[in-house]
Formats: C-alpha cells, structure tokens, sequence
C-alpha cells in the first residue's frame, strides 16, 4: 500500500513525458505557419509574374507566337527567384476568348455572313477594330516544404485568372 | 490559497497547460498570419485586375485615335472633291469681278465634308456632351466586358436590357479625360476629349497673357533666401550711389522687408523684352484683324477636321472599381478590395498627314491619391442623382414598361 502511494506521487520524468508529447503538436503548427507564409509569397510571385505577362502581351512583346505554351513560358520566365517554388511543367496555361463586344458578337455574326458580303465585311472589321484580347486560367502547382510533401504529395494547387486587350492587334 | 500552494507543490499538467496556451498563441498567429496573407494576396489581384482593365480601355481609346485620323483622311479627301467642284464652277462662270467669283464659288460648294463631320460628331461624340458618342461607348462597353473577365464587379446592365438603369452604386467607374473635364461628374461620360478644328486657329491668339513675372530680388542675409519683388512693389532708392537702384516700397512686403534694396532678376528681364515684343505683334495683328473685318470670327464658323480637345492633348481613362472577396470583416460581411488605375492614351497627333505614323499606344500612369477622394466624391454625387430619380431608366423613356 505504502509502495503503491508512493509510485503515485512520484513525479520524477512527468514534465519530460508531457513535454514529448506535446513538442510534436507546437512543432507542427510553427511548421504550419512557416509553410503557409512560404505559400503566401509564392502566390504572390505567381501573380505579379502573370501580371508581367499579360503587360507584355498588351505592349504586343509576343504578337507571333502568343499561344497558352508561349504564355506559360514566359510567366515561369517572370517568376524568377519565385521559380524555386515551383515546376516548369507544373504551369499550365488555358486561354478563351474575351468577352468583349467584338469577340462575342460582332465577329461571330460577322462569321454567319455568307460570302463574298462575310469575308469582306471581316476583312475591314479586322482594319477598323483592329483590338485583340485573350482570357487566361492559369493553373500551377507550388512545391511543399518536405514534411508536408507527405500530405500533398504532388504540391499544393494555386489558380488565377486574368484578360487584356492588346492594340494593334498584329504588331 | 491553499489551492495555488497544492498547486506549487504538486506540479502535474501545468507544462501539458503551458503548451495549451502556446498552441492557442500559435493558432492566433496562424489565423492573424493568414487572413493579411489572403487579403495581400487578393490585394495584389484586385490591383492587376484593375490596371489590366485600365490598359484594355487604352487599348480601345488608341484604336478608336486611328479611326480618327482615318476619318480625317477621308475627310481630307471629301474636302478636295468640294475645292474641285468650286473651282470648276469658277472657272466656267462668266463674271470677272473678285468678289462675283468668291460668290459663285460659295454657292456652288456642294458640303460633302460636312457628310463625313456629322459621321464624325456621332461616332466619337464630339460637341454632343452629355450624350455620348458611339465609339467612347464602345470603350466604355469593352472595358466592363474586361473587368468582369478580371473577376472585377460590374454591376452595370446589359444596353440590351430595357430596363436600363444606372446600378446603384456604379462599380467600375470610368473617368475619362479627367484633366480636360469641367467637372468629375462630366468625365463619367464616355468621351474621348475631340473637337472640330477651327480655320481661326491658324491666326496667333491675341488673348495669350503673359506671366507676370517678378522683376527683382534681394537676399535675406540671415537665411540666405531670395525674396522675389514685383515691379508695383519697388521704387526708386532715393540719393543711391547707383544711378536707377531700386528698393522695396515701404508697406509693400512687411516690416522686415521696408527698403531693401533691390537686384534686377536678368530673367524676369527678358521676359518683360519678350511681353513688350509681343504686346507689339499683337498690336499690329489687331490692326490686319480690324482691316480684314473680323476675319476671325467668320472662320471660327468653318470647321475643319478632328482634333484634341486640349492643349497639349489629355487623353486618360481612369478606373475605379471593386474586387468582390469571400474574406469577412469584423461585422461578418465580405470585404470587397478597392483599386484604382489610371492610363494615358499618347501618340503623335490626329491629322490625316498622321495615318502612317506609328498606332497610338497607352501607358499606365501613377494616379494621385487625392484623386481616389475625388471618384468616391463622384460615387457619391452619383448616388444622389439616381436617388433623387433624375435619371430615369430607358424603359421609361421609351415608354417600354411591361
């Protein structure tokens, strides 16, 4: 009985037991902070990089090959030091056209003219309204810390959209 | 008491407490730490969204300049074929007199310029404030098709809607050439600051004043500073070693000041050469414009072609508009992001000799913080008017109501 009490009140290694276990969880959540502020920045570094981008397709830099790869090329191009959280690869470049008046209506109901009246009338719209514009999802995905690849083992996806329009059309 | 001693004697759990309360400390930073992180984030959206929408209205003002120069050719063009026509009804009339000729030639002119300016004063809406023109609306139209790709709120209608209503509050606004606007109110209507040149323009302008400028100075010794002196404030220093030296009239600056004396600012000098030269030119134009019979006031009537509407040319478009977020404020309402960018719209000139010059191109421009008060004045305003219903919806004007 005497034994029992007296294993009772020991408190030898109590704190040292406690502080095992709790160690990990405090580990984890400054670990968390530290991930989410990685994240944050490497946001950050996407947006500006497709806001780069898009600018650069505005002053017309890229009138002859302005397709989604060349787009994606040239984000991951203005994303420098921010590259580090990202794959190449990863960046994927989806684009539509706007949905601006000339893109939606005019030119489609140019299009339903038949010939020669349509052509003609496209040829000289093209002339007159000679804006262009696209509208780009651009989908990447950031490269978690180690510890956290385990959760998110092919990185954690980040999504953002934007539009322009460029004049002249063709530089 | 008893309780806190137990405690201290007895210190099983209190690192387990301890650690409790660093997770709680954690969770804060973390919650703290991600919603500036989302709200950075967005801001740096919601600022790329708006100055992309801002470049695309650029980008539809800088076509529409070219449209411009090319009506001005075509202008040109319909120009030579009415100088054509009154020439040869010059040349095949009879009369031989000056002034006969001058008369034949009026009568014959057949005025299809003026096919070409009243196309003009529709398509860009020049002189038909507040109705706007076709092409501004289309800049209008374009840029709120593009801010609402950006993920930008547009609360404006579709035109086709009949029941056609200024949303309340207008998100975007659209400012156009703010510099150049009588008011902030007027600059929400789509325009692309134009007017018909006018053949006056040719004569120098008589109203020109010069800037008066301060003829003389004199150093504060204390602080080193050059106070400036206008003419009516000096005077001759009497009994002056120097034949013609100047000092402050008395009571003209302050105490202070009271007759010091005076240094000829070389080139406040000039300028007055430059003021009498030309106070000269103008005397001698008055005298031609007498002689002439107020020639310039008959051709201030006759248009010419296109032209800016200020001097140098203003052509900016500014954006204000909203980002929508899902992030909530205190009051557990979502948060929408204000941005505002402003671009300016700059090539080398409108005439018809200007059509092969390179296209005209738009820029971002930093926009001054005092100018973010004055749009939120405008919302404001804005809000008034349409509650005030001084601005009725097209179903009513057009009678449409179902």
């Amino acid at each position: 009985m005497n034994l029992s009490n007296q294993i009772k009140n020991r408190s030898n290694g109590q704190a040292l037991t406690e502080m095992v276990l709790v160690i990990p969880i405090l580990f984890l959540m400054a670990a968390s902070i530290f991930q989410f502020s990685i994240f944050l920045s490497a946001k950050t570094y996407l947006e500006q990089a497709c806001e780069q981008t898009a600018r650069l397709y505005a002053s017309g830099a890229f009138s002859r090959n302005e397709g989604p790869g060349q787009i994606a090329n040239q984000i991951w191009f203005a994303l420098g030091s921010g590259q580090r959280f990202f794959n190449e690869t990863s960046i994927v470049v989806i684009d539509s056209p706007t949905s601006t008046l000339l893109s939606n209506s005019f030119l489609p109901a140019i299009n339903n003219i038949p010939p020669p009246v349509g052509p003609l009338i496209a040829s000289s719209t093209a002339n007159l309204l000679s804006y262009t514009g696209k509208k780009w999802i651009i989908n990447a995905q950031f490269h978690a810390l180690p510890i956290f690849r385990v959760l998110f083992p092919v990185g954690l996806p980040m999504t953002t959209q934007m539009a322009v329009l460029k004049y002249p059309a063709q530089e | 008491m008893i309780r806190i001693k137990k405690t201290i004697e007895n210190p099983q759990g209190q690192v387990l407490l301890a650690t409790l309360l660093f997770c709680f400390i954690f969770f804060s930073l973390f919650i703290g730490v991600y919603k500036s992180g989302i709200v950075y984030s967005l801001k740096e959206r919601a600022t790329r969204s708006c100055d992309l929408t801002a470049l695309s209205a650029g980008a539809v003002y800088g076509n529409g300049m070219q449209l411009v120069r090319l009506s001005n050719a075509i202008l040109m063009g319909f120009a030579m074929v009415d100088l054509g026509i009154m020439a040869l009804a010059v040349a095949f009339s009879s009369v031989v007199s000056l002034g006969a000729l001058a008369a034949a030639a009026i009568k014959a002119d057949p005025h299809f310029r003026q096919i070409v300016q009243n196309l003009q004063r529709v398509l860009f809406g020049i002189g038909t404030t507040p109705i706007p023109g076709a092409y501004p609306l289309l800049i209008f139209s374009e840029s709120l098709s593009i801010a609402e790709d950006n993920g930008l709120k547009n609360n404006w209608p579709l035109p086709a809607q009949l029941s056609w209503r200024i949303p309340f509050p207008p998100s975007p606004i659209m400012l156009f050439n703010l510099e150049g606007s009588n008011s902030l109110l007027i600059s929400v209507i789509p325009n692309m600051a134009l007017k018909f040149r006018t053949a006056n323009l040719f004569i120098p302008s008589l109203e020109n004043s010069v800037k008066k400028t301060a003829r003389y100075y004199y150093t504060n010794k204390s602080t080193g500073e050059r106070i400036y002196v206008n003419a009516d404030q000096a005077e001759i220093a009497p009994n002056s070693t120097n034949a013609g030296q100047m000092r402050v009239k008395k009571g003209a600056l302050g105490k202070e000041s009271n007759g010091k004396f005076l240094v000829i600012n070389q080139e406040a000098e000039k300028e007055a050469q430059k003021e009498a030269d030309q106070e000269f030119k103008k005397a001698s134009i008055q005298k031609i414009e007498t002689s002439l019979g107020g020639i310039s006031s008959l051709l201030n009537g006759v248009l010419l072609d296109v032209t800016d509407q200020d001097t140098p040319p203003n052509h900016t478009v500014l954006v204000y508009s909203t980002f929508p977020t899902s992030v909530r404020n205190t009051n557990q309402a979502s948060t929408n992001l204000e941005c505002a960018s402003e671009i300016s719209v700059e090539g080398t000139g409108l005439s018809a000799w200007n059509l092969s010059d390179p296209p005209y191109q738009c820029r971002l421009i930093s926009t001054d913080p005092n100018r973010i008060i004055e749009i939120i004045n405008t919302q404001t305003q804005l809000k008034n008017l349409i509650n005030s219903n001084k601005i009725p919806p097209l179903s009513n004007i057009f009678n449409l109501n179902p």
